[in-house]
């Protein structure tokens, strides 16, 4: 007996209204009226800066026209404030604030038909001069595992059902949080139970009305990404405070606050960290007392694979040289020290008894012409002694000349590095250059008779 | 003023006396009251005792409900204008106070949600069929939501050979077919098996 082949197609339509977005493509295998049944759109777009192309009230029709069966694997929707278009009304005596407001309701009314039946992928960007606001369907899409967001509205409230049970990827884009009774970024991140990834670009956090924590218990790669440096006011950029367990990878590009309540990082494994105190500043006296970044530093303890990829964060670490915790399981360290004062690297040397590849970002550091013509070394680098007990295997140096000067340097580096088994320097020297600069390098004397030189272009 | 009693005749010839009130919750039935068509007794044909028992079982729990009102008022009045400003709210208020009023809605609909899986429980599939058939004939939206949701939930938990063997579904792809449906909806099938769920 065929018993549900009996039911009009109406009724198995409306039976898969209650399916996923996913559950119903899985349905299409069942039989060719199944398949016939269901519409699976893979890729659902619209781009308002598109010259000639769709209108959003057709993109809308679009929408609204689809089949109730219908689910959408992506959906990415862009729409930008037309400066032309709505100047041209306004010429016309039409009101230039009415417009903006109608199209964000036509942009919410799509949204909500296609995040209530199931979409997989969705991208978001509406940048427009009046305040958009998200529609509570975005908050409550149980389909959902890869959700993108901007550009520039405020997220002040989510509903009280909100919940993402499949969202794993999220990446906010120039997006400020506010709080009414519940702080709606920490209530987010509450309801993604099983997120892994998370991207806050063109953060700015001291705007924000927040918690002032990041806490989450499955995320696993962290991005905190500042786009805009100039104009920081830091009045009112107190505290921030990480509570992510499980966070294997954190890219944190960022101003600091003044204070790090608390931090749990116990998984890290990789972190890239450019931290300034404030605008145009490098670190310097006075600042172990006006900023107390002693909980993020120990946070890293564990970390395996640490980029300090500009100066102010080495110098960071130096200013707190005497609070940094023994980084054991650190076996790759980046620095870019540019040509400043090495004054970090034999801290940070020491600091790592389980050193084995060393990443010099830019060139090796010798104290300048003008200052002390008859000198090779500077004063900061202790003639390299903080290199003896240091069991280093591979040197990388980005920035390689060959210079006598560098020679200098470099024969400190073999002759107390006794594990090292591979200098690699990227060069722009090719052919019979590139040879003397090898040739010159294994005419030096050096403690690890297992060394080789490569020179990468 | 006592109420108006409504007799309901199924295909099979079975009566069933109910309040116009619930009577009204089969829509089919509420326009034919409208209409001031009805003597007392209107005939069901399309639904047999068994399964209309059903139906009215249903809509004597769900009497109260706001999703199933007839739409035919031709006269507005206070109590529908009052419904229409109360599910207006979620969309203008942007933070719901809660009150004790809200604190009971909510509790009543908690039993209600309750008393509907104990209620769907009861059923086989043949059953939960009839019901749907039944109850989009006579328009009960509530019901055949709830109907076609319990469907749908045992779809959600099997494989599609399970959900082709219960509902007693010809597979007419040929393999070659079904491989490249599978190719098309790849990203469904990124999960690593489902899990196992007893058959109702």
């Amino acid at each position: 007996m065929d018993r549900i082949s009996n039911l009009p197609d109406e009724i198995i339509c409306h039976i898969g209204s209650f399916l996923s977005a996913r559950e119903a493509a899985f349905t299409t295998v069942l039989s060719k009226r199944w398949h016939n049944l269901f519409t699976i759109v893979p890729d659902l777009h619209f781009d308002s800066s598109v010259k000639d192309g769709e209108s959003l009230t057709d993109f809308v029709d679009r929408v609204m026209a689809l089949p109730a069966s219908s689910r959408v694997n992506k959906l990415s929707l862009k729409w930008w404030f037309d400066e032309d278009t709505d100047s041209a009304q306004f010429d016309e005596d039409t009101e230039p604030e009415d417009t903006e407001p109608a199209q964000f309701d036509q942009i919410n009314r799509s949204l909500r038909v296609v995040l209530k039946r199931g979409v997989a992928d969705f991208y978001l960007w509406v940048h427009g001069k009046q305040g958009y606001t998200l529609p509570f369907e975005v908050f409550t899409c149980e389909t959902v595992t890869k959700l993108s967001l901007g550009s520039g509205f405020a997220i002040d409230f989510l509903p009280e059902n909100a919940l993402l049970p499949a969202l794993k990827t999220l990446s906010l884009y120039h997006v400020r949080f506010y709080e009414f009774g519940r702080c709606a970024f920490k209530t987010l991140l509450a309801s993604s139970p099983v997120l892994e990834e998370l991207t806050v670009c063109g953060v700015n956090w001291e705007l924000w009305k927040w918690s002032r924590t990041v806490s989450s218990s499955s995320l696993k790669r962290l991005t905190i990404m500042r786009k805009q440096w100039d104009a920081f006011d830091d009045s009112d950029f107190k505290s921030i405070s990480f509570d992510t367990p499980s966070l294997a990878y954190l890219y944190y590009s960022d101003y600091v606050p003044k204070e790090y309540l608390s931090v749990n990082l116990d998984s890290l494994v990789e972190t890239k960290l450019y931290l300034c105190p404030e605008e145009n500043y490098m670190w310097g006296k006075g600042d172990e007392k006006r900023f107390n970044p002693i909980n993020l530093l120990h946070g890293l303890k564990n970390v395996e694979t640490l980029n300090l990829y500009t100066i102010m964060t080495a110098e960071m670490f130096y200013v707190f040289r005497e609070a940094l915790p023994v980084f054991q399981k650190l076996s790759h360290l980046s620095v870019n020290l540019s040509n400043f004062c090495w004054s970090s690297m034999p801290m940070l040397i020491k600091k790592a008894p389980n050193l084995k590849t060393l990443n010099i970002d830019g060139p090796l550091h010798y104290e300048s012409y003008y200052r002390c013509a008859g000198d090779i070394f500077c004063e900061c680098v202790s003639e390299y002694s903080f290199l003896v007990s240091c069991p280093l295997e591979v040197l990388k140096i980005t920035e390689y000349y060959g210079s006598f000067r560098e020679l200098m340097q470099m024969k400190h580096f073999l002759e107390k590095l006794s594990c090292l088994e591979l200098v690699e320097v990227h060069s722009q020297a090719t052919g019979e250059r590139k040879l003397k600069l090898i040739a010159d390098l294994e005419r030096l004397p050096r403690a690890s008779s297992k060394c080789k030189f490569e020179v990468v272009s | 003023m006592s109420s108006k009693k409504i007799v309901l005749t199924s295909s099979d010839g079975e009566s069933f006396k109910v309040e116009e009130v619930v009577a009204r919750k089969l829509q089919i039935v509420g326009h034919i009251i409208e209409d001031d068509c009805a003597t007392n007794k209107i005939p069901i044909p399309n639904v047999t005792g068994e399964i209309l028992a059903k139906v009215i079982e249903y809509c004597k729990k769900h009497v109260e409900d706001d999703d199933d009102v007839v739409e035919t008022h031709e006269s507005s009045t206070k109590g529908d204008k009052t419904v229409e400003e109360a599910k207006k709210k979620p969309d203008d208020v942007a933070v719901p106070e809660s009150t004790e009023g809200d604190d009971e809605a909510e509790d009543k609909k908690e039993k209600l949600n309750e008393w509907d899986a104990k209620f769907m429980k009861d059923f086989d599939i043949k059953t939960i069929f009839d019901i749907i058939l039944a109850a989009n004939y006579l328009n009960v939206q509530g019901l055949f939501d709830l109907c076609s949701k319990t469907i749908a939930d045992y779809i959600k938990d099997m494989t599609p050979e399970e959900v082709r063997e219960l509902f007693n579904i010809e597979n007419d792809f040929t393999p070659e077919e079904e491989e490249a449906i599978r190719n098309e909806n790849a990203w469904t099938f990124e999960q690593d098996g489902k899990q196992q769920v007893p058959k109702p």
